[in-house]
């Protein structure tokens, strides 16, 4: 049998699908073999005719061969360089004179590089060896992170621990997973991780977006993981985590509107300005120059000083001030591009055979599209909430972060099919 | 009997996708039901099996998952919704491919 399996190895060039697919080919021909031996076969009878039914191995490695091959995922990658790409552009137009350079050129164009080579790095991980113990690795890491940037930064509000209350999404999954099997109890399992995720976000941060990412995103986690049957039978899986979201929303979500009125009322100020910035924005071209009052002085906005605009918020206005440099239309197109990229990436990992890798695209992809959505209502509707446009607006730690993110969602894409959920115990 | 292989190739896929029709099943499995349904006929390879399963896997027509039974881990096949709307297409014009071989073989089809 060994012969075999090595001559039909020795026609897969991709290393990584070797194990994956000359176990099934193993296992198929010990199935055969047994079936012999219980007719009455004798041992090297049975061997030679369970060897004899595979065919021939070349033959067969070649068409395994040419099935095989890692993803190029251009239309993933594309647009990633893209959004990078344009982010640099208008980033660099907005402060090529500035009297500094490193903060506003040098450093944003580090970010890029560095969480490009990182995403680079992430996408060759390996899952299937890892995905049994993914929770001991995931939320301990988020928990240590957490820890670490709030000791860094002690001031609740930090940015560092708002990134990494981002991960959670990503802790929370790698935990759902790790239940997988174990019914309903697992599903409770999940559900109180839930909850005392959502505590230690309180503890360590003042972040409603954090915390709205986490409720929306775990409630998909979770009915992502009953749709595919992690916990048994669906019908009391869907009870249980109507249950639970009731639960978490009645501890939790009544803060986190609270919280969210006040930063309403905290951006109020915003609100005027860029209310009068959008409504001095054209369809096309550059907007009109204007007069404002703010904080009792009057200030003079102009869509040619766009650091002017881009600066306040941090990035938090990106759009507002692309539409009121270039107009309505190509803000419109660039955040319809954006939303449409994170919708088709969702839809492309909701594809997936592997449960890890449709838990992981909801991770990654749900808060970037929610921030994606917060932002555009943010800047095109009502200040009500201070969000980023993934990949595209201002804030390096962020977009090192969304880099890693897409990378280690990169990884799962690439390998596809030969990625493989750690087996769970079955009836059938 | 012996039957010409060369008949089956590119329905292949058919018959895969009308197995997994009746509920979830791996390799073997599907080559020990196929070779009964066929009233041992079709003798599929194993080494033709997996490609296509893969092929088909690739098309998002099945997934597959791991799961353990009898003591042993088992990679199982279901048919996807895509997989279901292929089945029906490929049954539809494989209907109709044939009829029109059994017209040609019954010296063709009669007019008016």
């Amino acid at each position: 049998m060994q012969g075999f399996l090595d001559a039909v190895s020795k026609e897969i060039r991709w290393k990584a699908a070797k194990p994956v697919v000359l176990r099934e080919l193993r296992d198929h021909m010990e199935d055969r073999y047994d079936a012999l031996i219980a007719d009455g076969v004798g041992p090297e009878r049975a061997v030679q005719t369970a060897v004899a039914s595979m065919g021939d191995p070349v033959q067969v490695g070649k068409a395994l061969d040419a099935v095989h091959r890692p993803k190029t995922l251009r239309g993933f990658l594309f647009p990633i360089a893209a959004m990078a790409a344009i982010s640099l552009l208008l980033w660099l137009f907005a402060f090529y004179d500035s009297d500094d350079p490193v903060h506003w050129i040098w450093l944003p164009l580090g970010a890029t590089a560095i969480g490009l080579a990182l995403m680079a790095c992430l996408s060759r991980i390996r899952w299937n060896g890892l995905l049994p113990y993914l929770w001991m690795i995931a939320l301990p890491v988020w928990i240590f992170l957490m820890i670490a940037a709030d000791l860094y930064y002690p001031d609740m509000s930090s940015r560092w621990t708002e990134y990494c209350a981002l991960l959670a999404p990503l802790a929370y999954g790698s935990v759902v997973y790790g239940c997988r099997g174990k019914g309903e109890k697992g599903l409770l399992c999940s559900g109180a991780v839930l909850i005392v995720l959502f505590r230690i976000m309180k503890v360590f941060l003042f972040s409603p977006l954090g915390e709205l990412c986490l409720f929306i995103t775990g409630a998909a986690i979770l009915l992502c993981a009953v749709s595919s049957g992690s916990f048994g039978r669906k019908r009391t899986g869907y009870l249980l985590t109507g249950l639970i979201l009731v639960v978490v929303f009645v501890l939790f979500a009544g803060s986190t509107l609270d919280d969210m009125l006040r930063l309403k009322r905290i951006y109020a100020d915003y609100e005027t300005l860029y209310g009068a910035v959008l409504r001095h924005s054209r369809l096309l071209g550059a907007g009109e120059v204007f007069e404002i009052e703010e904080y009792g002085y009057m200030r003079i906005m102009s869509p040619y000083e766009l650091n002017d605009v881009i600066i306040v918020g941090e990035g938090d206005h990106f759009l507002g001030s692309v539409i009121y440099r270039f107009g309505w239309i190509p803000g419109i197109v660039l955040a319809a591009a954006v939303v449409m990229f994170f919708v088709f990436v969702l839809r492309m990992g909701l594809r997936q055979s592997c449960v890890w890798s449709r838990l992981l695209s909801i991770a990654v992809v749900v808060p970037m599209l929610l921030q994606a959505g917060l932002h555009i209502i943010n800047n095109c509707v009502t200040v009500c909430i201070s969000s980023q446009l993934p990949l595209l607006s201002y804030g390096n730690a962020h977009r090192v972060m969304d880099l890693c993110l897409l990378g280690l969602l990169c990884s799962t894409f690439r390998t596809k099919t030969i990625l493989r959920d750690a087996p769970i115990r079955s009836s059938t | 009997m012996n039957i010409d292989k060369s008949l089956l190739s590119g329905s292949n896929g058919m018959l895969i996708l009308k197995l997994l029709e009746d509920g979830d099943k791996y390799g073997y499995q599907m080559i020990e039901e196929l070779e009964k349904r066929s009233d041992h006929t079709f003798d599929m390879k194993a080494g033709t099996l997996y490609p296509l399963l893969h092929a088909l896997e690739e098309k998002g027509w099945i997934t597959a998952y791991d799961a353990m039974a009898a003591g042993r881990t088992r990679r199982y096949y279901q048919l996807t919704k895509e997989g279901k709307d292929a089945l029906r297409e490929k049954e539809e014009s494989w209907d109709r491919y044939a009829k029109a071989v059994r017209l040609v073989l019954k010296g063709g089809a009669s007019f008016g």
